[in-house]
């Protein structure tokens, strides 16, 4: 008797054998889109904003360097045209907008590196607090930790019209959209724009209304 | 690079299999709920469980017509050993039928047609969820993303079961109180958010059970297995409900 046990007892186990991993396969690599908002911001009363036309391309070490290329542009472009969806208007004197927005893309990394949004605020190569006119420290309102990729994306938002008062950047909105870029901008530009659109429709409140 | 060369390194990183232990991360999608949840039962899933209950009532009806009736050929002692596959009733959170699965169960009779025992199964579910939105509760962002969940459950319950006195094949019905242990794991893109918990199960069952000889027998029952506890990732679903059929040799 207990011989046929245990030859059950086997086979069950060898048939079913406790689980198996999922087929990763079916996972699209349209990738994450995440956005973090300041539930304190009210973004009806921003007017006008602020982006840079460049795009940061944030490395490891010294190898920062700024993308100006057509990519680059229709990336600008893309977060502009929501922008001016809802309502805000662009201006092109950075003391005088409400809003102030950066984009970043992360080069290749160590994918075991942590990389925490508030860092950037002081990384040689991301935009320094001068940038915006002024020197305050950036400050974000809410916690995190990512495992950044290579190629992913990153918008911020600071506010620059309570700067002054706040005394500091206050970032109020991100975008961040992990692997969407990949090693190439060029190449998937297209991408990176389905990401920000994405972002701006899951973000109703960002609106002048 | 492949998704299947990154996903063994991940398990390097407590902070992302860790990730629902903290409301402090950005892409903690346990703060996040899906926005479009349904929690009706899956009717296909009904549909199954009460043709399965049925057949198995006709059979005990057939074996009610026959005279002599009696549990005495059933041992004092039985191994149960089945496969299992399991129908999960969690509306749209995790649908698709599992197809891997087993129990062990002791059972010892105390009267000629009561028994006692010990009960342990598992099965592994998994499903591929499209892109959806996932709103934060507390309002601080949302994440739009595939994900492939997986649910691994061991229910491990204390068993009473009632025989009705037949000849040829024994009909029973039986409960089982006890724990499930639950391993959640949620994939998207190279991400794994994962969880571990244990919760109260209550599990009702009806069945089949025929004793060839004195060495060997089989046996064929349909479970409802409602654990108390769901997913401690997506905080929409409270609790989580299979049920499981199983068909397998008694010893």
């Amino acid at each position: 008797m207990k011989k046929y046990f245990l030859i059950g007892v086997s086979i069950v186990i060898a048939a079913t054998s406790c689980r198996k991993d999922p087929d990763f396969d079916d996972l699209s690599s349209d990738l994450i889109v995440s956005t973090n908002v300041d539930p304190t911001a009210q973004f009806n009363t921003y007017e006008t904003f602020y982006i840079s036309d460049t795009v940061a391309n944030l490395g490891g070490t010294d190898e920062d360097s700024i993308l100006t290329g057509p990519s680059a542009q229709q990336l600008v472009e893309s977060v502009r045209a929501n922008m001016v969806a809802r309502g805000y208007t662009v201006t092109n004197i950075r003391r005088q907008a409400d809003l102030g927005i950066q984009i970043g893309i992360v080069k290749v990394l160590n994918i075991e590196s942590y990389y925490y949004p508030g860092w950037w605020g002081g990384y040689y190569g991301w935009y320094d607090p001068w940038y915006w006119g002024s020197y305050y420290p950036y400050y974000y309102g809410w916690s995190t930790t990512y495992v950044y990729n290579t190629g992913t994306l990153i918008v911020d938002m600071y506010d620059l019209k309570n700067a002054a008062i706040n005394q500091q950047y206050k970032a109020v909105w991100n975008i961040t959209s992990l692997g969407i870029i990949g090693d190439s901008l060029d190449a998937n530009v297209q991408r990176g724009i389905n990401a920000v659109d994405q972002a701006f429709a899951q973000s109703e409140y960002l609106s002048t209304n | 690079m492949p998704l299947t060369r990154l996903l063994p390194s991940l398990n390097t990183y407590p902070r992302i299999n860790n990730i629902s232990e903290s409301q402090n991360y950005t892409i903690t999608i346990s703060d996040t709920y899906a926005v479009l949840q349904i929690t009706l039962i899956n009717t296909k899933v009904m549909k199954t469980a009460i043709l399965f209950i049925l057949t198995i009532c006709s059979i005990i009806n057939i074996a009610y017509a026959q005279p002599e009736l009696s549990t005495s050929k059933l041992k004092t002692d039985q191994f149960l050993v089945g496969y299992q596959v399991g129908l999960p009733s969690n509306g749209d959170f995790l649908s698709e039928t599992s197809w891997r699965g087993g129990t062990l169960d002791y059972r010892r009779m105390i009267k000629p047609n009561l028994s006692v025992g010990i009960s342990a199964s598992w099965n592994s579910f998994e499903e591929y969820i499209p892109p959806t939105t996932y709103q934060k509760p507390d309002g601080t962002g949302a994440v739009t993303s595939d994900l492939i969940r997986t649910f691994y459950t061991v229910p491990i319950t204390a068993t009473v079961h009632y025989y009705k006195p037949a000849t040829g094949v024994t009909p029973y019905v039986g409960l089982g109180l006890g724990t499930q242990y639950s391993d959640e794991r949620h994939f998207a893109n190279i991400y794994q958010f994962s969880a571990e918990s244990w919760g109260f199960v209550v599990k009702p069952e009806v069945g089949l059970i025929k004793q060839f000889n004195s060495d060997i027998g089989a046996f064929l029952n349909v479970s409802y297995n409602y654990n108390t506890v769901g997913s401690e990732i997506f905080n929409d679903q409270d609790s989580w409900q299979h049920f499981a059929f199983t068909l397998g040799l008694a010893f």
